[in-house]
């Protein structure tokens, strides 16, 4: 037992060496608004890279249900080994699409049928988010959602999409869309703006250096 | 009615676009269909029209999710043949090929003798022939399974080898049954493959009961064992704290990429 004893330290030791993380982590805490239906209603969230429309598969596992009063649902994001380039600009954007359907699966989003979104809002809405992972670093996010997109006029033609509320900054109705497409609103996130690092945390004047306008403060 | 394509399938890059059936000629088959069905209204056929429009824009300019959802849209407001064929084409373009099969089985069933019909078989046998199968093979019938493939949970009876249509890609499946512990699975799939997995599941170390003894537990070649599984776990620890040390991730629903 003493020989393996002394190993122990040995190999643990040697763990200690060189290690360098290589991963980006980013935590979203996201503040969401009641439901406003009177049936359950679920958000889901896919994530990627590149532009919309994003693929279909690739969502946060664990869905939200949203309750009679505002509530909020955390989920986190890792990229192993950061799998894009920051010094191409856009690249390491990162869009976060965030659904609200009926059913917990989102299923019936994908069919798009008029006779579903009578019932089902089928509402999304797309957040482009400037480079919010960082090697070795975790961030945070935390948008507040205080209102489910809607349609201004008849749910099934839905040709025109209720404004988002003062409360989402950065945030328009997504006219890529289109008329007959579900509502959806479109939010351009700047990360020296909302992107928190976990390491560093700036203040109310920015998450940059300079506030606003250097580096990242997770990028020095 | 005769069919009008624009531009040669094979044309690669736009080749999906191209395939569509055009916009021009369809949107006479939506008022065609129109005026031919008793529960079409006019309004109903400017909106099938509408829709049809806004498909084939989504599809020029490569917004596949956008077009599937007006082409499916203005079918069901039309019922009109060749928009159900474009949804088919749409969700070819998106790599869902078990849902692009499915919709020309539709097609081929409910329109049978319409020209877009005539189209759509070959189509359908070449998409048919993408989808991939997931053979999942070791689950016991009388056993309580939770099985998620991407995520998603499976709905699937436990039977000894159940049969699971997926799309050609990267897929992680996880089987989890009280008292195991839990299996994993992750792989890519070419087109038309076909993958057997074993699901093997290692039970989970009964907790000893108190006053309950074991004879094993003072036997040397226990604890010879038990010395080399620790040296080879710590020395395997390091090794794998120097690869993936790395930042936590707050919150256990992670998606990674």
């Amino acid at each position: 037992m003493r020989p393996m004893l002394r190993l122990l330290p040995l190999a643990l030791a040697l763990a200690s060496f060189g290690c360098e993380a290589s991963n980006a982590v980013l935590d979203v805490q996201m503040g969401l608004p009641a439901n406003p239906l009177g049936e359950p209603m679920f958000v889901r969230v896919l994530v990627a890279r590149g532009d919309f429309p994003v693929p279909e598969n690739t969502w946060v596992p664990e869905p939200h249900e949203l309750t009679t009063g505002p509530s909020t649902y955390q989920f986190s994001i890792e990229d192993p080994d950061l799998a894009c380039d920051p010094g191409t600009a856009g690249d390491c954007d990162l869009l976060v699409e965030v659904r609200f359907c009926l059913d917990r699966e989102c299923a019936s989003l994908r069919t798009g049928t008029p006779e579903i979104r009578a019932t089902d809002p089928q509402a999304t809405i797309r957040y482009r988010i400037e480079r919010p992972l960082f090697v070795g670093q975790r961030t945070q996010w935390e948008p507040v959602i205080s209102a489910v997109p809607a349609c201004v006029d008849d749910a099934t033609t839905c040709a025109m999409t209720m404004p988002p509320p003062d409360g989402l900054s950065g945030c328009v109705v997504d006219s890529s869309v289109g008329a007959g497409g579900p509502p959806t609103w479109f939010c351009d996130i700047l990360h020296c703006n909302e992107i928190v690092c976990a390491d560093d945390p700036g203040g109310a004047g920015g998450q940059c250096e300079g506030g606003r306008t250097g580096p990242h403060l997770c990028d020095r | 009615m005769p069919l009008e394509w624009i531009g040669e399938p094979g044309d690669n890059g736009r080749q999906m676009t191209r395939a569509l059936i055009s916009l021009t000629l369809a949107a006479g088959l939506l008022a065609a269909s129109a005026r031919g069905s008793a529960q079409s209204s006019d309004a109903n056929r400017d909106a099938a029209r509408d829709a049809f429009l806004r498909g084939q824009q989504a599809a020029d300019s490569g917004r596949w999710s956008d077009a599937l959802r007006a082409f499916e849209q203005a079918y069901l407001m039309s019922g009109v043949p060749t928009a159900l064929f474009n949804a088919g084409m749409a969700l070819r373009a998106l790599g869902r090929h078990k849902e692009a099969r499915d919709t020309f089985d539709r097609l081929i069933e409910s329109h049978p003798d319409s020209p877009a019909t005539e189209q759509a078989r070959p189509l359908r046998d070449e998409e048919a022939a993408r989808v991939a199968v997931l053979e999942l093979a070791g689950l016991d019938p009388s056993a309580e399974y939770e099985l998620r493939l991407d995520g998603r949970r499976l709905d699937v009876p436990a039977e000894p080898v159940t049969e699971v249509e997926v799309d050609p890609g990267q897929h992680g499946l996880s089987a989890e049954r009280e008292g195991y512990e839990t299996f994993t699975w992750e792989g890519r799939l070419d087109d038309g493959a076909r993958e057997r997995i074993e699901i093997v599941m290692a039970e989970l170390e009964r907790r000893q009961q108190p006053g309950e003894t074991s004879s094993v537990a003072k036997s040397p070649i226990l604890w010879i064992a038990v010395a080399v599984v620790v040296i080879g776990g710590a020395i395997g620890l390091g090794v794998w704290l120097a690869k993936d040390s790395g930042v936590e991730p707050a919150y256990d629903n992670v998606f990674r990429f």
